[in-house]
């Protein structure tokens, strides 16, 4: 195999890939990126067999193979090099050979025989959507995603297309978010897949810009196609848990807060709660929140005060300032509104004014305060 | 300060009684609940005609088939024992507020308030021994004292079917010539210690120098030397007031090392269960889940996880046991499972809580199981993955008298 391409285009479709090679694996070959040269087209492929990437580059080819090139290394020299011209020749023995301006680079790469079949879908169900809107809907659920092995269906997001509408959701149990995109282009089956949260943050990464993305999906596959790239993942198996249930219909107490001034007096406040528990209270009354915190252990505590709207009961809710801060994070608008019912029942955090055709919102749990 | 009226019920050869009740024809024979097939357990209750060969609780079972071969060696029959415990508590609870069980078979009372003559205590001591009686058809040895430990030596000094009151004057009297040995807490090695110091009995460890008592036996020296005058403890605890325990565990040796892992599994449900049953009892939960795994030939694995939400329920514990044990297992046959729940916490108390509680659903049905339960015995009704159970044929899932204590589902409440 021997061609000739840019650093920056090199780079462009290497890069990506580094997201889905392990970081550990005990099968050698996954570390590489498989890459094939037809005429001036240079396909490259990563996997770790549960997500997938494959991308194209254009590059001025002369001789067409198959090769795998050992990611970690590859990304390195061609990040440090300038963007000039670089000419990469592979021999039959695996040897591998950058040439540039200033010099050459050699390396070892592995036999292509070594490396798994990648996905292919047959005869799957294709919908298109709109590569930004899924973007958005993913970068706002993808913080709220589970770590936790234990329960591995709230370790993805889950993505829902149904009629005129495409919904993601995630949730760890402490706090859940459902973005709904509105008047989406789609008529057909509702369909919900539970995407591991790598392929998200693959999606997340590099479907950014304008265009269609088209989502095809057969069996246990679910396959993201934009641009140049094409992403396969497996599908969690299971069933996503009936988060709809646990959203509250009825929560009456309406708090309207400055989202800049509760972010930051939150952040301040918080430097003083436990570490472990990382416990804030809101002291909620007509005019103002006051925002405390307090570490015994430690022996410090904090309090604020800021201006809010409210309309409800005056209470005390404890909250974890992590997962309050996080939610912030996500929120667009100048003012943020937290619609309450207890403090033992979840809360929902919305922004002030929705998105056009958009619906989001995000639920936290509160800490029982003793 | 008016003196504190503390009784200490001790049910008779408890096991042995429950089985001489189910099986009339045992009656005054030597009988000895546990063991097991091949001597692999112990003892666990020896019955009156068995302790005149000198067989004693705690001995192994190999040791009692000799002193005593014409010994009737019976398979303890725990959920029945724990069942009919929990009954008689419910029994002594008619007769005072403030009922501690200190083990499946003894309790203390305070009976401060109700009585205060030493006639009015007899007739009390002898109306609580009656209604066991009539409704157990058990017989219980009560002892009464200022504080819990005269009252425990008061019911050992007249058994079986006794009742000792020790009023504080004859308290001096009767510890005088009690051998140290028979003190509470002194045990074997203590024992030597003090016969070295020449001292034999209460009486003369009462009177020994504390100061060269102090500089042998640390802090300790202080406390034995209390005992010996028979001061102690006069506080009966209910079961909200125990201090928190720090974790809670079940564990089962099976009467032949196991090869397969499905029964295995169905037995470590069980003990999910048994787990989950306490904590429910306990109001806690917790968020550490220990497997403890013993191989042939004494090699013994412990396999924890720390979750990120607390857990309560037996479907949860379960299924981070089960994992545990695959994580672990390598095929080698198993002599016994068990599973712990640490960093206990209050279930109602503060924390973070959460959106998806183990269902609802389950933990109503749970919950109506643990009724079931108390009222029909602990076997009455239980997840399917039981029926691998292997049987109680072995003494030993329940083979210390230390283990006592753990079937008092504790805190205890009644249905």
């Amino acid at each position: 195999m021997k061609f000739t391409a840019s650093q920056s285009a090199l780079l462009g479709g290497f890069m990506p890939l580094s997201g889905v090679i392990p970081s550990k694996t005990p099968l050698p070959a996954l570390s590489h990126v498989l890459a094939e040269l037809r005429g001036n087209e240079l396909s490259l492929a990563a996997t770790d067999l549960e997500v997938s990437m494959q991308t194209t580059i254009e590059v001025k080819g002369s001789e067409d193979g198959k090769a795998l090139l050992p990611a970690r290394r590859i990304i390195e020299i061609i990040r440090e090099l300038p963007d000039i011209p670089l000419k990469i020749t592979v021999d039959k023995s695996h040897r591998i050979k950058i040439d540039g301006d200033q010099g050459s680079y050699k390396l070892s790469g592995e036999d292509v025989e070594g490396y798994p079949q990648l996905p292919q879908l047959k005869k799957p169900q294709v919908f298109q959507f709109d590569r930004s809107k899924l973007q958005r809907l993913v970068g706002k659920t993808l913080f709220a995603v589970s770590h936790d092995e234990l329960r591995p269906q709230l370790t993805g997001v889950l993505l829902q297309v149904k009629s005129g509408e495409i919904c993601c959701v995630s949730t760890d149990g402490h706090r859940l978010v459902r973005i709904r995109s509105l008047k989406v282009d789609y008529k057909g089956d509702e369909q919900d897949f539970i995407v591991p949260a790598k392929a998200m943050t693959a999606v997340l990464r590099n479907a950014e810009g304008d265009g269609p993305l088209e989502l095809s999906f057969e069996g246990t596959q679910l396959s993201f196609a934009f641009g140049k790239m094409r992403l396969t993942t497996r599908l969690i198996e299971g069933r996503y848990p009936n988060y709809e249930a646990v959203i509250p219909q009825s929560n009456e107490n309406i708090l309207k807060l400055d989202l800049d001034a509760f972010r930051s007096a939150v952040r301040r406040v918080a430097i003083f709660a436990n570490e472990v528990s990382r416990q804030v209270r809101l002291r909620i009354s007509q005019e103002s929140v006051e925002i405390l915190a307090e570490d015994v252990e430690a022996g410090g505590e904090a309090q604020e005060k800021i201006p809010c709207e409210y309309k409800g009961t005056p209470m005390d809710i404890g909250y974890n300032a992590t997962y309050v801060l996080d939610v912030l994070k996500h929120v667009d608008t100048a003012e943020v509104i937290f619609e309450l019912g207890s403090p033992t029942t979840a809360g929902l955090v919305k922004p002030s004014e929705q998105e056009e055709n958009e619906d989001l919102l995000m639920l936290i749990m509160p800490v029982r305060l003793n | 300060m008016r003196n504190k009226i503390i009784f200490h019920i001790d049910m008779d050869q408890f096991f042995a009684a429950i089985e001489m009740r189910h099986h009339p024809h045992l009656k005054g024979k030597p009988v000895v609940v546990g063991g097991g097939p091949g001597d692999r357990g112990i003892v666990t209750t020896a019955s009156y005609e068995a302790r005149r060969y000198g067989l004693r609780s705690g001995m192994s079972a190999y040791q009692a088939r000799r002193l005593c071969p014409q010994a009737i060696f019976l398979t303890p029959n725990i959920h029945k024992y724990v069942d009919i415990s929990r009954r008689i508590l419910q029994r002594m609870r008619e007769f005072a507020e403030r009922v501690e069980p200190t083990s499946v078979d003894e309790a203390y009372l305070d009976m401060s308030d109700r009585v205060q003559t030493p006639a009015e205590i007899e007739q009390l001591a002898m109306k609580i021994k009656r209604r066991i009686l009539q409704t157990e058809r058990l017989i219980a040895t009560v002892g009464v004292g200022a504080n819990r430990l005269v009252a425990k030596i008061a019911s050992g000094m007249n058994k079986p079917d006794g009742f000792t009151f020790l009023p504080p004057d004859r308290v001096i009297d009767v510890f005088r010539d009690m051998p140290v040995g028979d003190l509470h807490g002194v045990g074997r090695a203590t024992q030597a210690q003090l016969e070295r110091l020449g001292i034999r009995t209460a009486g003369q460890l009462a009177a020994y120098p504390l100061d060269i008592l102090r500089r042998i036996f640390g802090k300790w020296g202080e406390e034995i030397r209390q005992i010996a005058l028979g001061q102690g403890q006069d506080t009966v605890m209910v079961p909200e007031e125990l201090p928190d325990e720090k974790s809670m565990g079940h564990e089962h040796t099976f009467s032949q090392d196991l090869s397969n892992p499905a029964p295995l599994l169905g037995r470590l449900h069980l003990l999910c269960e048994r787990v989950a049953r306490r904590l429910r009892d306990a109001d806690m939960i917790g968020q550490v889940v220990t497997l403890k795994l013993r191989y042939q030939g004494f090699i013994t694995r412990f396999h924890g996880r720390k979750l990120k939400d607390y857990v309560q329920h037996e479907t949860v514990i379960y299924n981070v046991a089960r994992i545990l044990f695959q994580e672990i297992y390598d095929h080698r046959p198993v002599r016994l499972v068990g599973v712990n729940v640490s960093n206990l916490t209050s279930a109602s108390g503060s924390g973070q809580l959460t959106l998806f509680p183990t269902g609802l659903r389950l933990m109503k049905i749970s919950k109506a199981c643990d009724q079931i339960k108390d009222r029909l015995g602990e076997k009455a009704i239980g997840y399917a993955s039981g029926i691998y159970d292997t049987g109680s044929r072995s003494s030993s899932g329940y083979p210390r008298s230390s283990h006592r204590k753990n079937l008092l589902y504790r805190p205890f409440h009644g249905p």
